[in-house]
């Protein structure tokens, strides 16, 4: 197994690191269809909701995945993503936690992944925008995409310093986001978490709402 | 159309609330539910879930803490409950989802539930919190709204879950649901 590679490790490098992306995996935009077209061909009765959750007991400088097929033409309406880390053991030395969750749609595939350890979600560079440029005169240590990606609707960032003793170490957020996204029957949802620092667990709970009848 | 009456007017919008607490959880979980007696549809649910320790960081002592807090749609049944001590809220593998898989190169200790998203989920809530010696900062809250806009059917149900591990804390859940009768609607 790779030696694991945490962000504040590239970042000792004072280099550029496009995280999420990795050469030679990249595709073009397709499928995306309009939401907006999507939304007006379904029902107020179609309305559905599925939930389910996911936890990583050992976040270590690692990461992982899980992902799952759509079944049916839906249209994705809101996502409510709850997320939180905490220690399971008082650490060895005091230092930072920091734990990545990202959601996205793999379009009539199934999902791509980046390498181990972290095994980042392979989404596709946007073709709707240009490369992010990066101004920096005072020469930070910066570690960000190099471009937007498409299809990932949810990017969260839980960050807390960890004492000896382990006091307000954990981290959470509640996110609620309505993509209005259409989604065909062979997409996938697929959900991530790395992680850097202190050794902990990390957990996600999710919720969709979505309304049968993507808009063909 | 007179004002106010109507498919959406605002004369057709309710709101209810209820609460509900768990004075001792400890490595324990339980549940409540209860009927819809009219067909609507559900807008909007705001949850307010908070935790703390109730005895001091020595009950059990210094750990981790969790509380899982769920909510799902029984559909023409009260709901069913897994196995206790957690009693989780059972929920229908969905038709319109595949089963879950996991890519976990580093072979991580990963634990998915339910196997493949289950149907009528419209909450999930987890709390986590590191409980220290003297039980600073031991608290963990979150307020969640949500807007899952379900159709409810009289005889459906609605129920609501907490389960626990750690240090022996108490849990509370308010909720406020935000509905629209569908009486007169086509």
């Amino acid at each position: 197994m790779p030696e694991p590679i945490g962000r504040r490790q590239l970042l000792g490098g004072g280099a550029l690191a496009l995280a999420g992306l990795s050469t030679g995996a990249i595709v073009g935009t397709s499928g995306v269809a309009s939401a907006a077209t999507a939304a007006t061909a379904t029902s107020p009765g179609n309305s559905q909701s599925i939930s389910f959750g996911w936890e990583v007991d050992n976040l270590h400088d690692n990461g992982a995945d899980v992902s799952f097929e759509i079944l049916e033409d839906l249209v994705l309406v809101a996502a409510d993503v709850d997320v939180a880390t905490v220690l399971m053991s008082l650490p060895s030395t005091a230092g930072f936690q920091e734990v990545l969750c990202q959601a996205a749609i793999s379009r009539q595939a199934p999902p791509a992944y980046g390498p181990a350890p972290a095994g980042y979600l392979e989404s596709p560079i946007t073709t709707d925008f240009g490369k992010v440029a990066y101004y920096n005169p005072s020469g930070i240590a910066t570690v960000g995409d190099g471009a937007p990606l498409q299809d990932k609707f949810v990017s969260i960032i839980l960050k807390s310093w960890v004492p000896l003793d382990g006091t307000a170490s954990s981290a959470s957020r509640h996110v609620h986001t309505e993509p209005g996204m259409a989604l065909q029957k062979g997409d996938y949802l697929m959900f991530h978490m790395d992680h850097s620092g202190v050794e902990v667990n990390g957990e996600m709970q999710v919720v969709l709402a979505y309304e049968l009848g993507g808009g063909g | 159309m007179a004002a106010g009456s109507g498919r959406r007017s605002p004369l057709n919008r309710r709101v209810v609330s209820f609460g509900w607490e768990l004075v001792d959880l400890f490595n324990t979980g339980a549940d409540v539910y209860f009927p819809v007696e009219v067909d609507m549809h559900m807008i909007a649910v705001e949850v307010d879930i908070a935790t703390m320790l109730l005895l001091g960081p020595g009950a059990p002592g210094p750990g981790p803490l969790q509380v899982l807090c769920t909510g799902a749609v029984g559909r023409g049944a009260p709901p069913s409950f897994g196995p206790p001590p957690q009693a989780a809220l059972n929920q229908p593998a969905s038709s319109n989802a595949g089963a879950i898989a996991v890519y976990n190169p580093s072979d991580l200790d990963v634990t998915v539930d339910p196997s493949t998203p289950g149907q009528g989920g419209f909450l999930r809530i987890t709390l986590k919190a590191w409980s220290p010696a003297d039980g600073s900062a031991s608290s963990a809250s979150r307020h969640v709204r949500t807007t899952p806009n379900l159709r409810l059917d009289r005889g459906d149900y609605l129920g609501f879950h907490m389960e626990h591990s750690g240090p022996l804390v108490d849990a509370e859940l308010q909720v406020v649901i935000g509905y629209r009768l569908r009486a007169g609607e086509s």
